[in-house]
């Protein structure tokens, strides 16, 4: 009769055991946490496809987990490894974030330096320039177009220091095609006049 | 031996409860599966969604997709919370099933509003860039001044960073920068019409000073015509055209002379005063007009009268058609001036008094502007 009894406490006791396979809340909240410190460095701006890409991996991951919750028999094991994979990943992506920006930025520094450069060239172009029919007024509108340039290029560092870095990036990549293309007219211009006389 | 009967009775009765219970726990448990597919379904939709950047065209519809598939987890993690058999995925999979309709009408919202925006900023682009076509081929020319031509200049700023936002498919960015390009471009258009329409304002005095230039020179005199807006010399014989030469004026052509100093060519009706070479002037060869004459001197004394210009200004003078020209940019204090080959044939064909008539444009403004 003991027998039978101890049979069954042992088998209730292992059920229960089984049944209620810890719950990897902490990796949870440290996986939902990773990917808010993701946001948080702008990887949903900067890095977004990686960024989408570990948001739904944590949305899998979680689906996966309340599927579990729902069998008689949960084990966790591989759902704590996957939180645990996407807080590294988070954390990786929070790095490679940094990373991205300060190549921009970089890019957008050496933007700057090649558009200053060649706003120097661009003045010492139209200081050189064939006069044409419209003279004066042409030769004013190129101006106007360089000092332009120095307008929206000494916006940029403001920018930059707001984060706002796309937003910088469109406006040097648009100084720059401005500049080369004033650059690029005025060579034309000058190799005429050059093969001319 | 009855008790011990007994308790073995209830033993078996209890495992008897147990298995029918367990059986029924059973039952109940594979009919109650939890909705893994349809969350699925939703999930992998939002992910796609996200992908397309639907949440950037269709914000509330995608919102609302995303608050469904939330709230489906939740209730999924609050039935998992209950007692197994107690436990009804029928709503978790009813929110879910919402949430997938909604990720689908929201990436057709967002198509729709994308492909709207898209044609929306196309098609204000290429009207910018007529904007900017017209505005360089009627204005840019134009003594319009710094400020105008840097509203101009920033105008085609904001209408290249529009094209470059536009090609990175960021539309609603692309028609930011082109609503900024629109006043710019607009506010120098108007400005530059506005200075135009004023220099035009003179129009009638120069239609009847071009044609006594005409009538002068029909009844055999040599006529100097100078045209502002050609920036050229049309040197009339016997009514007709017979050379025609580029000419410089001062910086500040657009306008009448007024004052000493003003940058400005008067305009109106002169003649050669004297006619100075070598030493008799830096220019190459000069013929010098008889400005002021007393047009010019009843103009400005209202204009002193109407406290419009200081009464010390000074009139100016020394107006010439001179040599030294040819540079391409107008560059004299008011004086005329043109290459010295063609001084020398100007030189050659104007005596003392041989009219000089000198007007803003001989085409009216509609006829510039066509």
């Amino acid at each position: 009769m003991k027998r039978i009894f101890f049979v069954l406490t042992l088998f209730a006791a292992a059920f229960i055991f089984v049944c209620c396979g810890k719950l990897p809340q902490a990796e949870l909240d440290g996986a939902k946490a990773g990917i808010e410190l993701a946001k948080t460095a702008q990887a949903d701006m900067y890095l977004e496809t990686d960024f989408f890409a570990l948001q739904d991996s944590l949305n899998a991951t979680i689906v996966v987990m309340e599927a579990r919750k729902s069998k008689m028999f949960a084990n966790y094991n591989d759902v704590t490894a996957k939180l645990k994979e996407i807080t590294e990943q988070a954390t990786e992506l929070v790095a490679k974030t940094e990373t991205r920006k300060e190549e921009i930025k970089s890019e957008l520094v050496s933007a700057q330096s090649a558009i200053t450069a060649l706003q120097e060239e661009n003045h010492q172009l139209l200081g050189i320039a064939p006069k044409g029919k419209e003279g004066k007024e042409a030769l004013d509108a190129i101006k106007a177009d360089i000092d332009g340039i120095s307008i929206s290029v000494s916006e940029v560092p403001a920018l930059i220091e707001n984060g706002d870095l796309l937003n910088a990036q469109t406006k040097i990549k648009a100084a720059q095609e401005k500049a080369l293309g004033i650059n690029t007219e005025l060579k034309t211009v000058l190799e005429k006049y050059m093969k001319k006389s | 031996m009855k008790a011990k009967k007994l308790t073995r009775l209830l033993i078996y009765f209890f495992l008897a409860v147990l298995f029918a219970f367990s059986g029924y726990a059973i039952i109940i448990y594979t009919a109650n599966k939890p909705p893994v597919e349809e969350i699925n379904r939703a999930r992998e939709a939002l992910a796609s969604a996200k992908g397309k950047k639907t949440g950037k065209y269709a914000v509330e519809s995608f919102k609302k997709a995303e608050k469904l598939y939330n709230d489906a987890i939740a209730e999924w993690e609050y039935q998992n919370r209950q007692f197994f058999m107690r436990r009804d995925f029928s709503f978790t999979s009813e929110l879910a099933v919402k949430s997938y309709n909604q990720v689908m009408s929201s990436v057709e919202e967002a198509d729709e509003s994308r492909m709207k925006l898209k044609q929306d900023a196309e098609h204000k682009l290429a009207l910018l860039k007529k904007q900017i076509e017209y505005f360089e081929k009627y204005y840019k020319n134009l003594a319009l001044g710094s400020s105008i031509l840097h509203l101009f200049s920033k105008g085609k700023t904001y209408f290249t960073e529009a094209q470059i936002e536009f090609k990175r498919d960021e539309y609603v960015q692309s028609l930011r920068s082109i609503f900024r390009a629109e006043q710019k471009l607009s506010q120098a258009e108007k400005l530059a019409f506005f200075k135009l329409t004023e220099f035009y304002n003179n129009y009638p005095g120069w239609q009847e000073n071009t044609r006594l230039a005409y009538n002068l020179s029909q009844k055999g005199q040599i006529v100097f015509l100078i045209d502002k807006m050609e920036s050229s010399l049309i040197v009339l014989k016997s009514g007709k055209e017979f050379k025609t030469f580029a000419v410089e004026f001062g910086e500040n052509w657009m306008g009448d002379k007024a004052i000493k100093g003003d940058k400005a060519t008067p305009e109106g009706i002169y003649k050669v005063q004297t006619k100075k070479s070598n030493s008799k002037t830096k220019y190459y060869k000069a013929l010098l007009l008889n400005y002021p004459n007393k047009e010019d001197q009843k103009q400005y004394d209202e204009l002193v009268r109407l406290g419009r210009i200081s009464k010390n200004a000074g009139i100016g003078g020394l107006v010439e058609i001179h040599g030294e020209g040819g540079k391409g940019v107008h560059w004299t204090d008011g004086c005329i001036a043109l290459e010295n080959g063609e001084m020398d044939i100007v030189y050659r064909l104007g005596t003392v008094n041989t009219p000089v008539i000198i007007v803003g444009s001989r085409k009216s403004m509609e006829e510039y502007l066509n």
